[in-house]
Formats: C-alpha cells, structure tokens, sequence
C-alpha cells in the first residue's frame, strides 16, 4: 500500500518533473531565438583590463600603448593571466577622447550556428561584362557566407560592404533584399547535408566595368580623387572611382576603424558621387551653353568679345595669362577668366535656369527606374544660398543683380558653385549627346539563382537640355580646347591595331580626338595647391564616352587630370570591343 | 507461460528497434561526416596528419548491446520471473542512449582534441586524444560489466543479512573516503579516484544501505517520533543524524560539494518518508537553504559563490555554459539530427553536458522522451515499494529511486542553467562514467531482486 509519505515522494518528484519540462519549454521554445542570439562576452576579463587601464598599467607612447612590466608582475598573480593580458595588448586603441579603451568584442564569441531555417547564399555582383565582382561562398560546416570583395578598394565606394560586425553599406545596403532573394519565391538548392537546402540570392549586374575600373585606380594611386566615366547614349555609369579607398576584405578591426574615423582621408565616402568640389573652369562649359543659347534667343552680343590682359577687371576676376582679345571660341579654348566673369553677369538668372536644367540643385538616383530602391548622390549646388529659416533655396533674379562680384565667381565656377564629379561628367556627356541629357545608372541587370532576369535596366528618352544646334557648337568649343587650347599639350590617343592606346608621340596609328574642358579650380586653402579637373568625351566625332576626373590638390587641369582621362578613355573605348 | 517476462520482452523489443534506428542514424551521419566505420576487427581510422588514430567505431557495438541486454532478460527469467517487466526496458533504452551519444561524440572529441594539442604540444597529447576516441568502446564495455555487475548482485547479495547491519556501512564509507583522501589520484586539485574507480558513488549506495537498515530496525520508533516529545526525538533519530554526518564530512571536507548536495537531499526525504516529523524536516531545509545562502554571501568557499554567478550570468561569465545554452537553443522540436548537431563545442561534454547534446540532437521530443524514461523507473520503483511489506526492502527501493530522481533533476536542471552546475553524472549510463554506471547498475540488480523475490 502508498503510504502517505510515499506519497508525499511521488508528488514532490512530480514537482521536479514539471520544474524540468517547464524549464525544457522555456530553453528551446519560448525564447531559444533569444539564447541564441546572444553574445558571450567575459565580464570578468573585460573588467579586469578595465581596472588595469584605470590603474595605469598601459602607457600611451604616441600612437602605441606599452605595458608596464614591474606593474602588470605586482599587481597580477596568475600566470596564464598575466600573458592573457599580454596578448590582449594588440587590442587596445585609444578612443575618441584620447582615452586607451579596450575593445570588449575581442573576447566575446556569437553563436554562429543558424537555430534552424534555411541558410541563404548571398547575391553576387558582376560587371557590365560578366566579371565576377564579389565572391560568395557558403561555409557548410555553419552556413555562414563567406563573401569576397575581388576587386575591392576599386568597387568598396559603389558596392560597399556586408559584414556582421559593421553592416551593410551602399549598394549591399540599397539592395539588400535582392541580394537575398526576398523580392521573390524562394530559389533552393540542394547542399552536401541531406536535412538542409539553401535559398540563393539574386545576383546583380552593374553598368561598370572592370578593366576601366582597375585602370582608374591604379592611375589614380596615392592622389585623393575621382573618375567617372558615362556612356553617353545610354547614361549608363561605366566606371566610378573614389580614392583614397578600403578593401572590405580587411579582418583587422582597426583598419576599419581607422577607415570610418579618417576624417581627412575619408576613404568611406564616395568623391565620384557624394563630395563637392568647386567645379572651377569646367563649369564654364555650363556658362558657354547657357550663352549659345541666349545668343540664339536674342541674337545681340553674337560678337561679344573681352580684351583680357591678365589683370584684375572691374568684376574683381584676374586671370594668370594675358590672352588678348578673345571671343567665345578662344575664350573657351584658352580658360579666360575674365571672359566668362563678364558673360556670367550678363546672363544672370539663366546660368542657374541652364545649371539647373544640366541637373544643378537635384540630387540623382542612380537606380531610377528600380522600384522602391533610390541609390542617390549629393545634389551638386549651384547659386544657393540660405534664407533666415536655414534652409537652402536657389538665388532668385534679384540676386543676380544685386552682387556681380560674387556672380562673377560664379560664373569661372568657384565660390557659389560646387559640383560632384558624376554631375561634371553628366554636363559632357549631355554636351555629347547632342544636347539630351541621360539619367545615369548603375545597375544593369538583376537575375535570380535560376537565370531568370528580375530586373534590366533600359534608359529612358532623355531630357532635352540644350538645342542641338547648340550642342554641336559646344562639341566644336570643346575640340577646340584640346586641339589648341589649354589641353593641346595633354597626351593624344591613337587607334592602332585593332586598340586605343596613349603611346609617345611618333607612333603609326590615327589620332582619336578627344574633346574636352580642363579646369583648375581654388579651393580657398592658401597652403595647398588647386584641384585638377578633367571634363570631356572620346572620340571628339562620334561620341561613345564621357568622363570627369578629379585630382584633389594636384594643380593645372591639363597637367594632372587631363592625361589620368586620356587613359581612361582609352581602357573604355578598348573595353567596348 | 510467464507474463512478467513476456511483457518484459514485448517492452524490450521496441527499445532495441528504437536503438538500432539510432545506430543507423548515425552511421548515415558518419558516412556523411568522412569517418569511416569497419566491421572487421571492429576499428574504424581518421587519418589526422600527424596521428592516424583508431576512432574504434565498431558496428558491431549496437549487436554487443542487444546481445547484453538479451543476456540479462534470459537471466531474469531463470532467476527471477516475477520481476517488475518495465525495469529493465528502461534501463536498456537509457544505456542505449548513452551509447549512441559516446559514439557520436568520439570522433569528434578525439580531432578537436587532437587539433587543440597540436597547436599547444604537451606531452601526453596521444593518450589524452586515445581516451576520447575510445569513448562508445569504453562504454559499452562499462555497460557489459554493469549488467555483469547486477547479475551478481543478484545472484549473491541476501538481504536478509543485510538488513541487520546499519553502521558496519558508515564504517565502510568513511574508510573509503579516507584511503582515497591518502592513497587517491590527483585529477584537478582533488582526490575522488582510486584504482581508477570514483568510490563516491558506491558509498552513495551504501549509505543507502545503512538508511536502510537503520529505517528497518527503528521504523516504528520514528514514526512514533511524529507525535512525541523531543528526548524520544533524540533517541530515535539521533544515530541517524550523527551517521550521516559521520559519513558526509569527509566528503564535504573535499569540497566535492555536488555529490555531497545529493546525498544530503537523499538523506532529508529518506528521513521523511521514515515518518519523522514534518517540521523537522522543514526546519531541515530551512537550515540548508539558510547556510547555502551564506555560504554564497559570504564567499566561503569561493566556489559557491563562483557558481552561482555563472548561473545567473551565464553570457557574461562562463563560456561552457553559454555553448550549452546555444546548444540547448538550437534544438527546436525535433533536434537536428544524431551527427548533425556541434554539442563537441561544450566543454567536458561527455560526463557532464550530455542532456544539452541530447537536446540538441534530438530536439525537445528526444529530452522529454529521456525525462519521461526516468520518470517511468521512478514510478515502477515507487509501485514495487508499494507491494512489498518487507520495511527494509521497501526503504531499499524507495531510496534508489529518490536517488535517482534527485541526481537526475540535479543534472538536467544544471544542463538547463536553473540550477549550478554540480560534477555528478546522468544516472544509468546516459552520462560516460565507469564508476557510475556499475554503481547504477547495482542498484538496479538490487530492485529487481526486491520486485522478483516474494517478501
């Protein structure tokens, strides 16, 4: 018989059960998502560097930190401790208020094991011909993707990053549920684990290309600049450099740090798209438009010419040549100042009606015809000013009048006019164009793991900007500037066996005329040199690519950017074969 | 035509069915893995440069256990044919368990050891490596001689005898408890083995005995306790109390302070199922509970406290914890799969995180299964004491089964990080243990000769 006791037992080891299965519910039900995801960080091992920072074990010696030895004996007993503490050492960093921290993610592990659910393989990214750009592969012992960036300082500006620790940056960023296959019903594949599928991401082909991109980079090198080359009757982006750049492959957490703090090198930003430069005397091309237009409109000042004599002029403009007499031809060939500073105060109003029409004061989307995805750039500014609300409004016509000096400036592109070098190539491309200006884009084409094709870019009818007739004379303006104007000393491009190449002068193979504006324009420092600009389109006949090259504090247009674009160019046109 | 018997039989070939399937699960696992499993001679290879070790995943284990339990089930019927028939299902569904885990676990354990210790060479790095690729052959042998072990108990021990003696146990114990204390090996600054035996275990039995036997003899005596005065209180359970005592200090002294938990948890409800007034043993858990709480205020000795930290704060402070957890966690309903799971990332996973990997490998269903599989012996436990009048035997069997019940909480509890992690061991062979398992097993003959004999 069950006594009572007995009995007692029999409910109290019920008791253990339910605290058991309650328990078993809780940890792999209830809230598993939440165990696993949780990090493992050793508190105690944390604390203890932070009480041995606290207590000035570690010196600062400029930008290494050292430990002090006689300290670090007396004060730690254990010896496994003590060379912890050792190794620890290469992950200190000094912080933001000068202070050395210690980095706790060192010593903290994740649980990179998915609870359940089907491991997604990463969308790829190719180039406009199919180059595989970033790699990923699955880890099937964890199902973690392993994503490599194979061209990566050249692309990190565009493409950017995915990593655990620091996110998704660009376009990993924009197009994040493409590149994990969310836009759509799911394509598996079979993997080497029998209970396991995995869901592929959709790849996306880009507009760039590689060869012009590697080209870009590399003739870049050490400068701080940027390169971008459009494909004139599509507008599609065929190369976009920014550098000083970061490959994304980098494990080491400084580097990254070092990358997102560098406020001078800002290898995180993209100077294609997102910084502004004065555009100096490429904005001219701008102002040139806008007077053949209004000369066509009212046909008064079609001679209007400007004796310039390197001085200052009454508009406060100088000009470091003396180029004489000068109308719009030469003017334009020879980057005269004082020229453009009179014609800038005679249009007034319509140089920012045609800066804008050019896409001034307008940011743009890159991803235009994608839905629900924008890829935008910094709107490049032209004759904005701030109201007393702080916000940013264009001049109106009253500003023009009210003071010539500053939209004299204006008008040889410094002081109110910043542009990105993207919106600079945009202003030649449209000029090649025949006066139809093309929305840039990036993306070519995206298709799911099966090959079935999501989205294909087709460019749209264009704007028109300037007349034809217009643009025609732009296209004769800016030949004239290469042939004998300021870029007639920059190196030419031949056509020879079957390549375009910038060899030496001499060599056997036909001229390529390119087309062009140099700029050089201030950039208000004292101490540093001007910005290089380079604005064009290749070959100068039949029109295939424009371009737009920056070279930050590297002096005259022609001397740096112009040759940096020559052979940009040529990688292009070679590339198209 | 034996029902008992037949029954037990019905019950027992299903555990096989159900075991075998797990055999072959993993077999399917090792062949996706890249490790090879060989029916000659029984040893299967990896080649891990620069050891070629003999991972001895035998596919002929799985026969060695049937045919062992098949052995036993045979011996039950000559020997005892009215024993209880669900004993020993699952007991042989527990082992079977264990079993297929260790396998599972060797290789695995054995290359990440391997891996470990070539990056930080230390001297015994074969033999360490060779231990755990001998994991599921270890057990099976350890099972063989536990099953050998019950039929001898069996076959020898009369209780009869036994029941008169109450302290020649206690002697025994402390004995025992001192020779390892002067003669034991050192493994992790304490002394709990000797000629490679835990004897913690055993004396864990033969305090039972000494329960037992003093439960027998003055029975009556402390039930009467629960309406008297407090000299008679003393009288009766006085001995007892300076016994346990006797018997625990020594062990207490070692600080193996999981094991000493459990026998004092055991000794408490053993003494209130004796009948002994409730609100002593209120006042019991009061004391305990009281010194516990000081013991981890006051940091005396550090361990507690240490232990408790890391239970509150596992993702902040202990690693092996925080990988059972993520273990646990990602389990689901049905488990990944027998091969499929990490549990190899825990530390010591073989001895003390086993219900984590059998968690993750066989998901929520697998874990209740194992819960539900104690709970069946405890109760059929529970339902022998019940029939049986012998008072000696029947505090025998109800002591096995609140040991059980106890040790068994204690360890899942701990895997489950609500309760501090203890060293013990899943009691009848789920956890990798030798000492374990023949003590368990013991116990196990033990019950069965109870429930087969006529009191």
């Amino acid at each position: 018989m069950i006594t009572n006791r007995l009995k007692t037992l029999a409910i109290l080891f019920s008791v253990l059960l339910l605290i058991i299965v309650v328990a078993l519910l809780d940890r792999m039900v209830i809230h598993s998502d939440r165990y696993l995801n949780t990090r493992y960080t050793d508190k105690g091992f944390v604390e203890l560097m932070d009480s041995l920072i606290d207590d000035a074990i570690f010196t600062k010696n400029g930008e290494n930190i050292t430990i002090n030895e006689a300290k670090l004996n007396s004060r730690i007993r254990n010896d496994a401790t003590r060379s912890r503490v050792r190794k620890a050492l290469g992950t200190l960093y000094i912080g933001k208020d000068g202070r050395i921290c210690f980095d706790r993610r060192v010593v903290s592990i994740v649980n990179n094991r998915p609870a359940d659910g089907v491991p997604i393989a990463r969308g790829r990214f190719f180039d406009r011909n199919g180059l595989l750009l970033v790699e990923n592969n699955i880890d099937e012992r964890n199902w973690k993707n392993a994503r490599r960036y194979l061209y990566g300082p050249e692309f990190f500006p565009i493409i950017g990053h995915d990593t655990p620790i620091f996110g998704k940056r660009h376009l990993e960023n924009v197009l994040d549920d493409y590149l994990l296959g969310k836009r759509h019903r799911p394509v598996y594949r079979n993997t080497s684990d029998p209970f396991k599928k995995m869901e592929l991401g959709d790849d996306v082909t880009l507009t760039l290309d590689a060869t012009v991109q590697k080209r870009a980079y590399s003739l870049l090198g050490a400068m701080r600049g940027a390169v971008v080359v459009l494909d004139i009757r599509s507008g599609e982006i065929v190369g976009a450099v920014s550098t000083p750049s970061f490959d994304p492959n980098t494990a080491k957490k400084d580097a990254w740090d070092k990358a997102f703090l560098d406020k001078l090198a800002k290898p995180c930003e993209n100077r294609a798209f997102s910084v502004l430069y004065p555009p100096g005397s490429t904005f001219k091309t701008v102002v040139a438009a806008a007077w053949l237009e209004q000369q066509e409109k009212t046909p008064k000042d079609s001679n209007f010419s400007v004796f310039c004599n390197g001085g200052k002029n009454s508009l406060n403009i100088s000009d470091i040549h003396s180029h004489g007499r000068v109308s719009l031809s030469n003017a334009f060939a020879e980057s005269c100042n004082l020229y453009f500073s009179q014609v800038g105060v005679m249009l007034g109003d319509q140089m920012l009606d045609y800066a804008q029409r050019f896409g001034f004061n307008r940011q743009w989307n890159l991803l235009p015809r994608l839905e629900g995805h924008d890829f935008t750039t910094t709107a490049s500014r032209a004759f904005m000013k701030k109201t007393m609300l702080n916000e940013k409004k264009p001049f109106d016509a009253s500003d023009f009048n009210r003071n010539p000096k500053l939209i004299a400036q204006g008008a040889i592109g410094q002081n109110l006019i910043m542009a990105t070098p993207l919106q600079m190539a945009v202003v030649a491309a449209t000029v090649a164009n025949s006066g139809v200006l093309m929305n840039p884009y990036l993306v070519k084409c995206i298709k799911d793991g099966d090959g079935k094709t999501l989205f294909s870019a087709v460019p749209d009818s264009g704007t028109r900007v300037i007349k034809e007739a217009s643009a025609s004379r732009m296209k004769e303006l800016m030949a004239l500037v290469m042939l004998r104007g300021t870029g007639k000393d920059v190196k030419k491009m031949y056509y020879e066996a079957g390549k375009f190449t910038t060899a030496q002068q001499g060599k056997k193979g036909l001229l390529v005329k390119i087309a062009g504006k140099t700029g050089t324009s201030e950039t208000g420092a004292t101490n540093k040199l001007p910005h290089s600009w380079f604005i064009g389109y290749a070959p100068a006949d039949k029109p295939r690519y424009a371009i737009a090259v920056i070279a930050e504090n590297q002096g005259f247009g022609s001397l740096t950017a112009a040759p940096i674009a020559v052979d940009v160019l040529a990688a292009a046109l070679n590339a198209a074969r | 035509m034996n029902t008992r018997r037949t029954a037990e039989l019905r019950y027992l070939l299903p555990v096989f069915l159900v075991v075998s399937l797990g055999f072959l699960i993993l077999a399917n696992a090792f062949v996706d893995k890249g490790i090879q499993t060989s029916l000659i001679r029984g040893t299967g290879i990896i080649d891990i440069a620069p050891y070629t070790f003999p991972i001895l995943n035998n596919a002929l284990i799985p026969v060695y256990y049937v045919a062992a339990f098949v052995l036993f089930h045979l011996f039950l019927r000559f020997r005892l044919p009215e024993a209880d028939p669900l004993i020993l299902p699952v007991v042989a569904l527990l082992s079977g368990i264990g079993l297929i885990i260790m396998l599972r676990l060797s290789p695995d354990l054995a290359i990440a050891r391997n891996d470990w210790l070539f990056r930080h060479p230390v001297a015994v790095a074969k033999d360490n490596v060779m231990a755990l690729a001998k994991l599921g052959f270890n057990q099976v042998r350890f099972i063989g001689c536990g099953i050998l072990m019950a039929i001898i108990t069996i076959l020898t021990i009369n209780l009869q005898k036994m029941s008169a003696k109450k302290y020649i146990w206690v002697l025994v114990s402390v004995l025992l408890t001192v020779a390892t204390l002067l003669f034991g090996t050192t493994i992790n600054g304490k002394k709990l083995w000797i000629i490679g035996l835990q004897p913690i275990e055993f004396i864990k039995l033969l305090l039972l005995f000494f329960l037992g036997g003093y439960i027998y003899e003055h029975g009556k005596g402390i039930e009467a306790t629960r309406r008297s005065s407090m000299a008679s209180w003393l009288r009766f359970c006085g001995p007892l109390l300076v016994m346990f005592v006797f018997a625990m200090l020594p062990i207490l002294l070692q600080i193996d302070l999981g094991p000493s938990f459990i026998l004092l948890s055991v000794f408490l409800l053993m003494f209130h199922y004796a009948g002994n007034k409730p609100l002593i043993t209120l006042i019991f858990i009061v004391i305990i509970t009281t010194t516990g709480y000081l013991l981890y205020r006051t940091n005396f000795p550090p361990i507690i406290h240490e232990r408790f930290v890391k239970l509150f704060d596992p993702f902040g402070r202990d690693e092996s914890l925080s990988r059972a957890l993520w273990c646990i966690s990602s389990g689901g309903f049905f488990g990944t799969g027998i091969g499929y799971g990490e549990p190899q990332r825990i530390a010591e996973v073989q001895s003390d995180f086993v219900f984590a990997a059998i968690c993750q490998e066989t998901g929520l269903l697998g874990a209740v299964s194992v819960v539900l599989a104690y709970v069946v012996f405890i109760v059929r436990c529970i339902k022998i004491a019940s029939v049986t009048a012998n008072t000696y035997k029947k505090a025998l069997v109800v002591g096995v089964a609140t040991l059980f019940a106890v040790q068994a909480f204690v360890i899942m509890a701990g895997n489950l990080i609500i309760v501090p992690l203890t060293g013990i061991t899943m009691p009848l062979a789920v956890s990798y243990g030798g000492s374990s398992i023949i003590a368990n097993f013991i116990a196990v003959g033990i019950v069965l000769k109870i429930s087969g004999e006529p009191s």
